[in-house]
């Protein structure tokens, strides 16, 4: 039986010498020119979306397809003016802000609860906080309308934000970073007569800034692109988010392409606009809290 | 400046004894350490004057106050950590005005305290910089800085030395006794190296499983050990300890056979309750022996094993004698014997110690009226 | 009190006394009335600080476990009563044992769209797992390198794209008049397909969406999962041209089994909850979801209309307790075979 040439690899480069090295260059070089290439492919439709919103009036119905975007600004300017997007628009930034903040607190605060301090239970605790994600969504909708309908939270701010004021991940990762906290840092902040709450705004919470990056990346993205929460428990465009607003319009603009991808445009921007500075990042912390919570 | 007072302290981890009714005194301005090996309960110790950790049972007094329950933020006290504990984030500057910033301390004051510990400690030039860009004595310094922000009555420190190399833990020592005698801050400081203990402290506590093994002078726990842990624990190299029988004659005098052919006549008068009971620990530093001169009687006979090179003219010799090592101490200044060969010893009997093996207990020649004294003690200890 | 404390001072001694060194020597740890006073004050002492310390442990959780248990953990155990009972929001409840199943159960509806979901699903798991590998496998010497981290970037942007706003354009792609899937099928000279408004073409333009929406996470796990495959092995194989799918079926492919387990169960339980993308493409927001003629009505979508288009709650009820458990099975199955969670998102 043949062995797998694990540490053959050197013996075989030395034997060839440069000329292997620069086969393997070469098909790098290839390789990464079809990863580019296949990026390309993925990125495409959020191109045209920018393409068609900004295009001539009937660059939708072009065959072939336009490829260059006009940057004709007409009709986002007519969205923009025309429509209540604007509205849906600061309704989602005040959900987004606002879960990302409630999440940062009830994750920093339970982090530190189930890192900090010994009890009995805590361990259970843990798991009841982690559970959670095992729950599956689609399962839960019908009965969850239930309980906002008696809490009186359908069709309002709070109840498009409190649901998802506390997260598993979030908890999980602060009380990840918190564990590794020596401490010492803990004594010393009550040495020097600091509060509980003093000593998470003062030392953990700065300590553990990868946390709290990775927190707000992932809460921003999934409050961002929430929509079948606010379909089913809000009925009121006072508080809806963009989402929904696209949804609306997708019936009512029915084939206008234009105005329809101007108002696309204006929900992906947001998301481009961070994905664009934080594309490793936010890479990392979709993987790393699967691994970090799945391992 | 405080007098510290531990009044019969008790703590358990998980049931798990650390600290056993043990009480202490730490005088106004005293230099007080702890020593002892890891698990000793030290650290408990300290962090229970802290306020960190709080008794189960007994009492903590800062001079008349009672602070068993009293947080650790308003016990007026400042500690150094063994890490240092700088947090990482923040600047030297707002490392040390870290106190005064949680108790919203005005702008003005938080800077001129800062400075004011800068100076002492010579860190102005470090008051911007992160804690990572700092050396292991610069943060050392720093830790200490921020100890003393807020004017503590009590320093304590845990293992402050430990994190550092050999050298600049040899200069750290002098640099904070001397720092202790300027402000003369009481400080009660754990180690578990000994020769910090020696020398640094006014007055050393030698703990072994929650309890006090000795407190006393180092002169007088290294002259004196009052117990078998103690005696080893202590001094530099390690006491020889062997085991030896005593017996005890008509006139009081030990006579102590300690594997040699001859046995050592100790005068005493000794306490006569060990004659039925003859085996005993025998401890002899290794600076109370000596070569024997040529013409000199031996008081041991034993094999050369290593020759180890100590300081400039020291020279420690470990020797085998039967099953046991010995390490003795000579001038280097005279010939050395080589591995190998046999030597006579000479020891020096006034310096030697004696103890129980049962309890550890030093062995006490009796003072004063002795008779009676051995009397009582052979009553006593009929009684155990 | 002060004598209480003299006499706590000198515990250890015979006080002269011979009743007191008679209670020394009897039991040493009992000591006179008074102390036992103090000591039971101690005690207390420590019992507020024994209690005091942890209480601040569970304080802090309490908000999140709240949020948890309200918008969560209730619905779940609501899941296990309503499901047995009608009722409808307002709060109209009768018990109705097992008859919300048999109902259920009679509905060719609800078969259907078992029998959809499951086709969803099963075409799903291996085309995603398969394009996601090749995709790891080809960006796999990028991953420390930027412009290889660059294309893996592009390939996972999708998946954080808002939903709604990215179906938009794949309704325009499915076009079958000037949409550029029926371009490019035109092109190679095959037949244009009616795409969205197929029944037999809905479903497959739903999972091209979903492919694309997702794979860039797979591939960032299956990337993950390499990653801590030793890169000589790789290196290897990449060398040896020849056998390089020997090295690829010998090597990686079994120590990279735990993340490809991983991944597959990811998309089994993600598929099989489809939801937003389906309403979107299929003109849910003109009351069309899960159409043309019922093709793409999977279960998530069919609870969502029987709750909210219908009102029969108790029936949705019923079947999200057997999607719930469903899921949980599949859960449980997983968590025996791996040492890792799986989580829905």
């Amino acid at each position: 039986m043949r062995t797998l040439p694990l540490g053959k690899g050197d013996s075989i480069e030395s034997a060839r010498g440069k000329g292997v090295l620069r086969t393997i260059r070469g098909r790098l070089t290839g390789r990464w020119l079809i990863g580019l290439l296949i990026g390309l492919v993925f990125v495409l439709p959020v191109y045209w979306v920018l393409v068609i919103a900004t295009g001539h009036h009937g660059d939708a119905y072009a065959i072939p397809p336009v490829m260059l975007p006009a940057l004709q600004f007409g009709s986002m300017w007519f969205v923009l003016t025309h429509t209540n997007i604007v509205h849906y628009f600061l309704n989602s930034v005040l959900i987004t802000s606002a879960t990302i903040v409630l999440v940062l607190v009830t994750g920093v605060f339970a982090g530190w609860g189930l890192a900090a301090y010994h009890y009995r239970g805590r361990e259970a605790l843990f798991l009841v906080a982690i559970g959670v994600m095992l729950l599956p969504q689609q399962a839960l909708i019908v009965t969850q309308f239930n309980v906002m309908f008696h809490l009186g939270l359908l069709d309002s701010y709070a109840g498009l934000i409190l649901p998802f004021g506390a997260s598993s991940a979030a908890i999980f990762l602060f009380r990840q970073a918190f564990l590794q906290l020596p401490e010492s840092f803990w004594d010393v902040a009550r040495l020097e007569g600091a509060n509980v709450f003093q000593f998470l705004w003062r030392v953990a919470v700065p300590t553990a800034r990868p946390a709290v990056a990775t927190v707000v990346l992932l809460t921003f993205i999934s409050s961002w692109n929430q929509f079948q929460w606010p379909l089913i428990m809000t009925s009121s465009k006072a508080v809806q988010p963009i989402e929904l607003a696209l949804s609306h319009y997708m019936s009512s603009f029915s084939n206008n392409w234009r105005d329809l991808t101007s108002a696309a445009v204006i929900a992906l921007v947001p998301v481009l606009v961070i994905f664009a500075f934080t594309q490793r990042y936010m890479v990392q912390a979709v993987v790393g809290e699967d691994r970090g919570v799945t391992e | 400046m405080v007098m510290v007072k531990v009044d019969a302290v008790t703590k358990r981890f998980a049931n798990v004894p650390a600290l056993t009714e043990l009480s202490i005194e730490v005088k106004d301005g005293e230099f007080f350490i702890m020593v002892g090996p890891s698990g000793c309960g030290k650290t408990t110790l300290l962090r229970i004057l802290a306020g960190l950790e709080r008794p189960d049972s007994g009492e903590v007094w800062f001079g008349d106050r009672c602070v068993t329950a009293t947080d650790p933020g308003s016990r007026e006290v400042g500690m150094v950590f063994q890490n240092y504990a700088l947090y990482p984030h923040l600047s030297i500057f707002e490392n040390l005005a870290f106190g005064l910033r949680v108790r919203r301390t005005n702008r003005k004051e938080v800077r001129e305290r800062v400075t004011d510990v800068a100076k002492l400690l010579d860190l102005q030039e470090l008051l911007e910089r992160k804690p990572k860009q700092l050396s292991g004595g610069q943060r050392q310094r720093v830790a200490l800085g921020r100890a003393i922000m807020r004017q503590p009555q009590l320093l304590l420190m845990d293992e402050p030395l430990s994190n550092l190399d050999a050298i600049l833990r040899e200069r750290m020592r002098i640099e904070l006794r001397r720092f202790h005698d300027r402000l003369g801050i009481t400080t009660i400081y754990v180690t578990h190296d000994q020769k910090e203990a020696v020398s640094m402290a006014d007055r050393v506590m030698v703990m072994n499983g929650g309890r006090i093994e000795q407190m006393g002078s180092p002169e007088e726990i290294i002259r004196h050990p009052s117990t078998e842990f103690a005696a080893r624990f202590m001094g530099q190299p390690p006491m020889n300890m062997w085991r030896a029988s005593m017996e005890v004659n008509a006139t009081g005098a030990a006579l102590i056979s300690a594997g040699s052919e001859s046995s050592w006549t100790i005068p005493g008068p000794w306490p006569r309750i060990f004659i039925g009971s003859p085996h005993i620990w025998l401890g002899v530093r290794p600076h109370d022996l000596a070569l024997a001169s040529p013409g000199e009687v031996a008081d041991l006979v034993v094999t050369v094993d290593v020759v180890e090179r100590g300081g400039a003219d020291e020279v420690f010799l470990h020797c085998r004698h039967r099953d046991e090592t010995l390490v003795v101490c000579v001038a280097g200044t005279r010939r050395i014997p080589r591995a190998g060969e046999e030597v006579g010893l000479t020891v020096r009997l006034d310096r030697i110690h004696m103890f129980d093996t049962d309890t550890g207990a030093r062995i006490q020649p009796l003072v004063g009226n002795g008779r009676a004294a051995a009397t009582a003690l052979l009553v006593g200890g009929e009684l155990q | 009190m002060i004598l209480d404390k003299t006499e706590r001072r000198t515990p250890g001694l015979p006080n002269g006394s011979p009743i007191g060194s008679a209670q020394e020597r009897v039991s040493p740890r009992v000591d006179p009335a008074g102390r036992a006073a103090v000591l039971s004050l101690d005690r207390s002492e420590s019992l507020v600080a024994r209690i005091a310390r942890p209480l601040m442990g569970y304080l802090l959780v309490i908000p999140s476990l709240a949020i948890f248990g309200v918008f969560f953990y209730v619905p779940a155990v609501m899941l296990f009563v309503l499901a047995f009972y009608h009722w409808n929001v307002f709060g109209a409840t009768t018990f109705r044992g097992l008859g919300n199943f048999a109902i259920l159960f009679n509905q060719p509806l609800y078969w259907q769209s078992l029998l959809t979901t499951g086709y969803f699903v099963l075409v799903m798991v291996p085309l995603t797992l398969l394009l996601a590998l090749a995709l790891a496998l080809l960006l796999r010497e990028g991953v420390r390198q930027a412009r290889g981290g660059f294309a893996r970037s592009l390939i996972f942007l999708p998946h954080v794209t808002p939903i709604i706003a990215t179906s938009i354009i794949w309704v325009w792609l499915f076009n079958p008049q000037f949409g550029l899937a029926n371009f490019a099928l035109s092109h190679v000279g095959l037949p244009r397909l009616g795409w969205l408004e197929d029944p037999h073409w809905a479903l497959p333009a739903v999972m091209f969406y979903t492919l694309w929406h997702s794979v860039g996470l797979y591939t960032v796990l299956f990337l993950a999962g390499l990653s801590v495959i030793p890169e000589q092995v790789v290196e290897a194989a990449r060398v040896d041209g020849a056998r390089a799918f020997t090295m690829f079926r010998r090597v990686i492919w079994p120590l990279l089994s735990p993340t490809t387990f991983l991944v597959m169960i990811l998309i089994s339980v993600n598929t099989m909850q489809a939801f937003s993308q389906i309403f979107a493409l299929t003109g849910g927001a003109v009351g069309r979801g899960g159409g043309p003629a019922y093709s793409t009505s999977t279960d998530a979508v069919l609870i969502y209309q029987t709750a909210f288009t219908y009102s029969h709650f108790s029936l949705a009820a019923t079947m999200s307790l057997i999607l719930f458990v469903i899921l949980l099975v599949i859960t449980v199955i997983q968590k025996r075979l791996s040492s890792r969670w799986v989580f829905y998102r």
